[in-house]
């Protein structure tokens, strides 16, 4: 075993220009995210009374979740589904979501403007609110996936009598995570059923919840190809295009239901779809650029089998779950017709800071733990 | 109230703040109760609850205006034309109120054969000396001395029918091309408020500054009083004619003579020239019949409170000591004008400043600088630095060259001291002191008399005194800290001999046996003890069901609330409307059962009979020697004339299209450099000016423009200016502006508004259009905000305004003036 | 009982007294200001504004020009959309009209103020550690049988405090018998499920432009409270058909898995035999 383990770490830790571009980022995001907690919220960021939600909601909150729906969609596939060919894919998206998740807490808790207060919600209930719920689903399935973190590092230390012990609470595990993720990825969404009047028709549904559950599937499905992808190409491996363009199959499938969901909701509310404005030119780039060419694309088996074909469409699909995150909280957004809001580069620096954080840690974790051990040990129940 | 008082015999507000509620029409005139008077709203909304129109008229679009059933735009300073008009309507249209012109005014009375009119000027104008001789301005007398009447009102030579006469060419054409009025809104407006001339409505008429700071400020009030006596409306619930004072305590510092003309109790100041002696005095201002036969007791008993025990009959209770007015400067007296004239001349070398800020507030405030720095001292008392108590370091101050020592002294604010405060509605209010006065704050009395006592002091030491006594021996005992109730009781007057509180004035006496610091508060105070402080009574009962509220406070005169009302009555002593009845005469028991204090002949103190309403309706104006209200003033009580006639404002763009006389013939123009004045029509001041408040500002500022609160919501100097207006001068929304007139200029950001606009005006076939602008005048120098950004620049409106006066208070043109408008 | 205020904006002069009687009541600081073209200042509603009157210039139809004053400020909802959103539950609705916040809960998430429809909870951008604000219709005074501070100050009772159904019925009243003075709806009445500030106006809120000011006539008679409520209500089943459906697919698919094994394995045993 223990030579086995050594092998588990696909690159060296060398400081390549990539990770030092990262880790300058992450540095300056660090001070930067300081002089948010010392000098408050007003003077670091751009937010304002009308526009109180800004990027680090729409995109450390509402995109990041989205996109770290990896986790539990290839866990329901494979432990719901049995698809258990998709195994290999199983660990990064893990891993990815754990820290999707964890770009989330640490974006809130610098979002919040009483961040110290975040265990709040644990014991101040209001079983009214959506937001009570989604917090309380966020902490639980981080907790879930912290376990399988765990897990992972529980291999790398050899505590193998841990691990059988924890793998019989697997099935509820998985459970758990994929019922609070489909509880809470909707939930994101049905945040907005309240402001229908502050939002673009075009995006102000009563069908938020189940689009923005669907649109997660499509954001984690993504992500697991483009991660597979990168990886790859970063590690130097073999691209597992046999099973990536089986996957991408499923993804296509998935736009194209998002795609009806989205064209019925439109159609059912009488939606006034083709104008040219600025909301319709973010909606016509979603929903054709985003929803419809990808979608498009994966239906020729060419582009399937083929990484740009794959790069192309899975990042096209990614983006337009960010966009659509996006275009609900921010873009389609009215406040005061005398306000705009625009990030500030505090902002900027401390989601890109986030994101080359959440990077780096996948690359430490993808070298530390038993990530991609799959394809060397074969599967794990 | 120069015009008040020679009308009806007191210049005072009529009723009362709460009574406008009674009201069925509010004419809103040359004020603007909803941004100046916000408490006054709470009534006329009432009034307007149960139904009664409001008109308002003003060269502006206000608050108020925006409340109005009807807005009429007039040019600033032609009130007497539309007036006039006005006047002309209710006469042509029979719609006076017949009983009452009859029976309560002069209408009936006879005027001299030799009084004449013509174009412009009446009979007996001296043009050198820009005075009338009065002479003619008389009622023709019987042999017995009686003025001559004809109450059937036909004799061409009776008031009634010269005034028609007189205001036949105020044609609503007229009022057209000198007020720039629609005629047809004209004609809205005069339908609206006659409505209130049928017996049994009652229509209430509000004024204030923008009535009064005209060069023909008295002659405006008059001919609003003139409606007012034709309509039936004085003395009623809801009628009368309000002035609206602009301080909660500007009524008192009338009533306590803080004006050039008066001692308190509004009796004439003794003059060098006409009244040597006390005998002089008395009997040339004591006229033979009215109220005021009583004046002897007022003035000497007064004369007692001043002097006490130092005046006795053998010095004629020390009327030499008190000072006399004699010419004053340039021949004016000492009104506000004269003095800032005579400082600049060097004649006045100290000034205290007690809570008044006329480094913002006084007219050509250059001139008034200019007059400042010529003092030797001046000592401001006041809450803050102000704008007055700095002006030696104002913007564009040569303050090496300044000379002048200035001390300041800290006062208590109103919540810090306590006294009382006598309303617009002369209700004398008590208030406490809810805290200690901040640092080293002190009231003003406190101040006062330690002014006093160190100046008894000092002229006591100095044997090189001259004429030491009258501060000497004058009478003053409030103690070391003064005691303000002893203050009180001393106004409310008392026995010499036993130190018993009077009950009221009939109570006083004209051989130094009482003393009394102002008759008409003579009663607030009637008793020793606290309890008897009739100003802090605040019992809310009111059995009239008219918001008389007698138990509340006390009201001068006697704590009658509507003064002058017998007139609600009609000569047989029933009211003109039985729902709003504050007094009922019984015919058959022949006694009255009163629900306000009579302003008229109803009991005999002696007997304690009853005077039946007959005997009452021969003198329903107690004040006045004729007992009739007057239409027309008699004797050059008012120097203009005995009718009000339009003159236009000295500084103006139109030819007076009514005659040859441009403007007010017995206004006084000063003659010094720095007193200029842009011509007629003058082309390089081609847009009308007027000043105004807003709520937010308090006066010159000093107060709110120290107060965060306050200073938020108006931060900065502005002038309202119409779109015409902006646009013709390439003006945008909010950008600076300067605003010049030959005085002085003023930085301010535009408001583009439809609130101002231009007027057309002018005798047919010559008809021009003229814009407007409006400044607030709250702005200046000093404090937390100035009116802009820019410590350099002095703010102040009243630097354009031109320092000349009404022939009779001298009041400040403030209202009119041209200017020129340049974007920055 | 609960309480309202009728704004009868009919009736209100401007003075503006309302404001600073709330900056007076409340303890907050006046703000350095520029000049205001519409006269109305400070610019916005704020963490230090709770209330302001904005000032309308209007033509009537007639071309007269009308100055119209309306007093803003939250609205208490009777089934607020801040206190049905707040996860900790820092906003609430008191039994007798005031929506207050708890200083002590509040974790700054914004939610209220993205969730409001009429955009009246403000944050304190200035501070380090910010709290909502927002207008608390003296709640501190009410429970004395205080009016409110700006109700109290209000010269001409165009600000009412009393119970909120006989205001109702006050306001029906003034409307029934000034047809031509009043727009005929009570704004507030029933908008957004009815709140605890009811409005009388001259002319409606589209007219007198001020819909995108907090003044929307668009938001319909239902409390925005409800959909998320709805969604809260779906929750447990929503959890129960997922968790139930994953352990029977989870089941439903091994064992087709394994039968399907079993087959194949038979099949090719079948085969090989």
């Amino acid at each position: 075993m223990a030579e086995k383990v050594e092998k588990w770490y696909p690159g060296e830790g060398k400081l390549t220009p990539a990770r030092t571009i990262l880790y300058v980022i992450l540095m300056v995001g660090i001070i930067s995210a300081a002089a948010r907690l010392f000098l408050g919220l007003g003077a670091t960021t751009n937010l304002n009374d009308a526009y109180p939600w800004g990027l680090w909601i729409s995109f450390d909150v509402l995109s990041g979740v989205a996109l770290a729906a990896g986790g539990f969609t290839m866990a329901a596939a494979i432990y719901i589904f049995n698809l258990k060919k998709f195994e290999p894919l199983l660990r990064p998206a893990k891993l990815s979501a754990f820290l999707g998740y964890l770009v989330f807490v640490v974006g809130l808790f610098f979002d919040l403007g009483q961040p110290w207060r975040i265990w709040h919600p644990m014991v101040m209930w209001n079983p009214h609110s959506v937001l009570f719920e989604v917090s309380w689903c966020v902490m639980l399935y981080t907790t879930v996936l912290g376990i399988d973190i765990f897990i992972f590092a529980l291999e790398r230390w050899k505590k193998y009598e841990w691990v059988a012990f924890l793998r019989n609470l697997y099935l509820v595990l998985v459970v758990a995570g994929v019922m609070l993720s489909t509880l809470h990825q909707s939930s994101l969404g049905a945040l907005f059923l309240l402001m229908p009047e502050k939002m673009s028709d075009l995006w102000a549904s009563r069908a938020i919840g189940p689009l923005f559950f669907c649109s997660a599937v499509i954001g984690g499905m993504s992500v697991v190809i483009l991660e597979s992808l990168i990886s790859s190409w970063a590690y130097k491996r073999q691209a597992e295009l046999k099973l990536l363009s089986s996957f991408s199959k499923g993804l296509g499938i998935a736009l194209l239901v998002y795609f009806a969901m989205k064209v019925t909701d439109l159609y059912a509310r009488g939606a006034t779809v083709w104008v040219l404005d600025k909301a319709h030119f973010f909606f016509y780039l979603e929903l054709f650029g985003t929803v419809a060419l990808p979608a498009i694309l994966l239906s020729f088996s060419e582009v399937r089998h083929s990484i740009k074909g794959l790069y192309w469409a899975a990042g096209l699909s990614a983006f337009g779950v960010v966009l659509n995150r996006f275009n609900v909280s921010l873009t389609s957004y009215g406040g005061y017709r005398q306000f705009s809001y625009f990030p500030s580069f505090i902002e900027i620096i401390v989601t890109l800071s986030l994101i080359a954080g959440g990077i780096l840690i996948f690359d430490w974790g993808t070298r530390y733990l038993p990530i991609y051990k799959s394809e060397l040990s074969g599967g794990t129940h | 109230m120069a015009s008040l008082g020679p009308t009806f015999g007191r210049g005072a507000m009529t009723n009362h703040w709460n009574d406008i509620a009674n009201s069925d029409c509010v004419l809103i005139i040359g004020c603007n109760p909803a941004e100046n008077h916000p408490i006054s709203f709470r009534w006329i909304t009432k009034a307007m609850d149960k139904g009664a129109k409001l008109i308002v008229v003003d060269p502006r679009f206000t608050r108020s205006a925006a409340k109005a059933d009807l807005f009429v735009r007039l040019r600033p300073g032609t009130d007497i034309a539309l007036m006039g008009g006005f006047i002309n309507y209710i006469l042509e249209n029979n719609l006076h109120q017949k009983d009452y012109v009859a029976n309560y005014t002069n209408a009936a009375f006879l005027v001299s054969k030799d009084f004449e009119f013509h174009d412009g000027l009446f009979s007996g104008y001296d043009k050198g000396k820009r005075a009338y001789d009065a002479a003619t301005w008389s009622y023709e007398l019987d042999a017995e001395k009686k003025p001559v009447t004809d109450p059937t009102l036909s004799n061409p030579r009776c008031i009634f029918q010269l005034m028609k006469h007189f205001y036949a060419r105020y044609t609503p054409e007229m009022v057209e091309a000198v007020t720039g009025v629609p005629k047809k809104q004209f004609l809205a407006m005069a339908a609206t408020f006659a409505a209130t001339g049928e017996p049994g409505k009652a229509g209430t008429l509000l004024y204030a500054m923008g009535g009064t700071q005209h060069s023909t400020g008295v002659q405006i009030i008059r001919s609003y009083t003139i409606v007012q006596q034709l309509l039936g409306n004085m003395g009623l619930p809801g009628g009368g004619i309000n002035a609206l004072r602009g301080e909660n305590n500007v009524q008192g510092s009338t009533d306590m003579a803080l004006l050039f003309n008066i001692v308190p109790g509004y009796m004439a100041i003794p003059s060098e020239a006409a009244h040597p002696t006390l005998k002089d005095y008395l009997d040339k201002e004591t006229p033979k019949a009215s109220f005021w036969i009583n004046k002897p007791k007022f003035f000497v008993s007064l004369l007692k409170a001043f002097w006490g025990d130092a005046a006795t009959p053998a010095n004629s209770f020390a009327y030499d000591y008190l000072p006399k007015i004699g010419k004053g400067y340039q021949g004016a007296g000492y009104s506000w004008i004269p003095l800032f004239e005579s400082m600049g001349d060097g004649g006045i070398k100290g000034l205290l400043i007690w809570g008044m800020n006329p480094a913002v507030s006084s007219p050509n405030l250059n001139q008034a600088y200019g007059a400042l720095a010529k003092l030797d001292w001046l000592a401001a008392f006041d809450l803050w630095e102000t704008d007055t108590a700095q002006f030696w370091k104002r913007p564009g101050a040569k303050t090496k060259d300044i000379k002048t020592e200035v001390f300041l002294f800290p006062a208590a604010d109103s919540l810090e001291k306590e006294g009382s405060v006598s309303n617009s509605g002369r209700w004398l209010q008590w208030r406490y002191q809810a805290v200690k006065p901040h640092g080293d704050a002190q009231s003003d009395l406190w101040y006062a008399n330690r002014l006093g006592l160190e100046l008894k002091k000092l002229y006591k030491a100095d044997p090189k005194a001259v004429f030491p006594d009258p501060i000497v021996n004058l009478n003053w005992n409030y103690g070391d800290t003064p005691d303000v109730h002893l203050v009180a009781k001393e106004v409310n007057g008392y026995t010499v001999a036993d130190k018993k509180q009077v009950l009221n004035f009939l109570g006083l006496k004209d051989d130094g046996s009482t003393a009394c610091g102002c008759w008409i508060y003579s009663g607030s105070y009637p008793g020793p003890d606290k309890k008897n402080n009739l100003m802090a009574r605040r019992d809310k009962k009111d059995p009239s069901g008219l918001m008389l509220y007698p138990t509340w406070a006390w009201a001068w005169p006697v704590n009658r609330r509507i003064i002058y009302n017998r007139c609600s009555l009609d000569p047989q002593g029933q009211p003109w409307n039985k729902d709003k009845a504050m007094f009922h005469w019984d015919p058959v028991a022949k006694t009255w059962k009163n629900l306000d204090v009579p302003d008229f002949k109803w009991i005999d103190p002696a007997t304690k009979a009853h005077f039946g309403p007959e005997e009452s309706a021969k003198a329903p104006f107690l004040m006045l020697p004729e007992g009739k209200s007057r239409l027309f003033v008699p004797g050059g009580a008012c120097k203009e004339g005995p009718f009000p006639e339009h003159y236009e404002a000295l500084e103006c763009p139109y030819v007076n299209p009514m005659s040859a006389q441009q403007s007010n013939p017995v206004m006084k123009v000063w003659k010094s450099e720095l007193d200029r004045v842009a011509q007629i029509c003058d082309p390089k001041y081609p847009v009308i000016a007027t000043t105004f408040r807003v709520t937010e500002h308090w006066q010159a500022g000093a107060m709110t423009r120290n107060l965060t609160w306050q200073a938020e919501m108006v931060p900065e100097m502005f002038v309202e200016m119409s779109p015409s207006l902006a646009k013709a001068k390439g003006v945008n929304p909010g950008d600076w502006v300067r605003v010049k007139s030959v005085r002085g200029e003023v930085l301010a950001r535009a408001n583009v508004t439809r609130r101002v606009a231009p007027f057309c005006c002018g005798k047919a076939g010559f008809a021009n259009t003229v814009e407007m602008v409006a400044l607030p005048w709250h702005f200046g120098f000093a404090g937390l905000i100035t009116g802009g950004p820019d410590s350099r620049q002095n703010y102040a409106a009243n630097q354009l305004a031109p320092m000349v006066g009404d022939a009779n208070t001298m009041i400040p043109e403030y209202k009119v003036f041209l200017v020129d408008v340049q974007k920055v | 009982m609960s309480k309202a205020m009728l704004i009868d904006t009919t009736r209100c002069i401007g003075c503006r007294a309302c404001q600073v009687a709330c900056k007076s009541w409340h303890n907050l600081p006046g703000e350095r200001t520029e000049f205001s073209d519409t006269w109305t200042n400070p610019k916005f509603l704020d963490s230090n504004n709770y209330t302001r009157i904005i000032f309308k210039e209007i033509d009537k139809p007639g071309g007269q020009l009308s100055w119209h004053f309306i007093s803003r400020r939250c609205m208490h909802c009777n089934d607020p959309a801040c206190a049905s959103v707040c996860p900790v539950g820092a906003l609430q609705k008191l039994e007798n009209g005031p929506v207050v916040y708890d200083d002590a809960r509040c974790i700054g998430c914004r939610y209220c103020m993205m969730a409001c429809p009429f955009q009246v909870p403000k944050f304190e951008w200035g501070s380090a550690v910010p709290l909502v604000r927002k207008c608390d219709f003296c709640a501190d005074r009410i429970a004395i049988n205080l009016a409110p501070s700006c109700a109290t100050a209000c010269p001409s009772e165009a600000l009412l405090f009393g119970d909120r159904n006989a205001l109702l019925k006050e306001a029906h009243r003034r409307i029934g018998a000034h047809p031509a003075k009043y727009y005929p709806e009570v704004y507030g009445e029933k908008t957004v499920g009815g709140t605890s500030k009811l409005y009388l106006t001259a002319v409606s809120f589209d007219e007198l432009g001020l819909t995108h000011q907090g003044f929307r006539t668009d938001l319909g008679n239902i409390p925005y409270g409800i959909y998320g409520r709805e969604w809260m209500s779906k929750v447990p089943w929503i959890a129960l058909t997922v968790g139930g459906l994953a352990v029977g697919l989870h089941y439903f698919n091994q064992r087709r898995a394994e039968v399907q094994s079993q087959k194949s394995q038979e099949s090719q045993e079948g085969k090989e035999d």
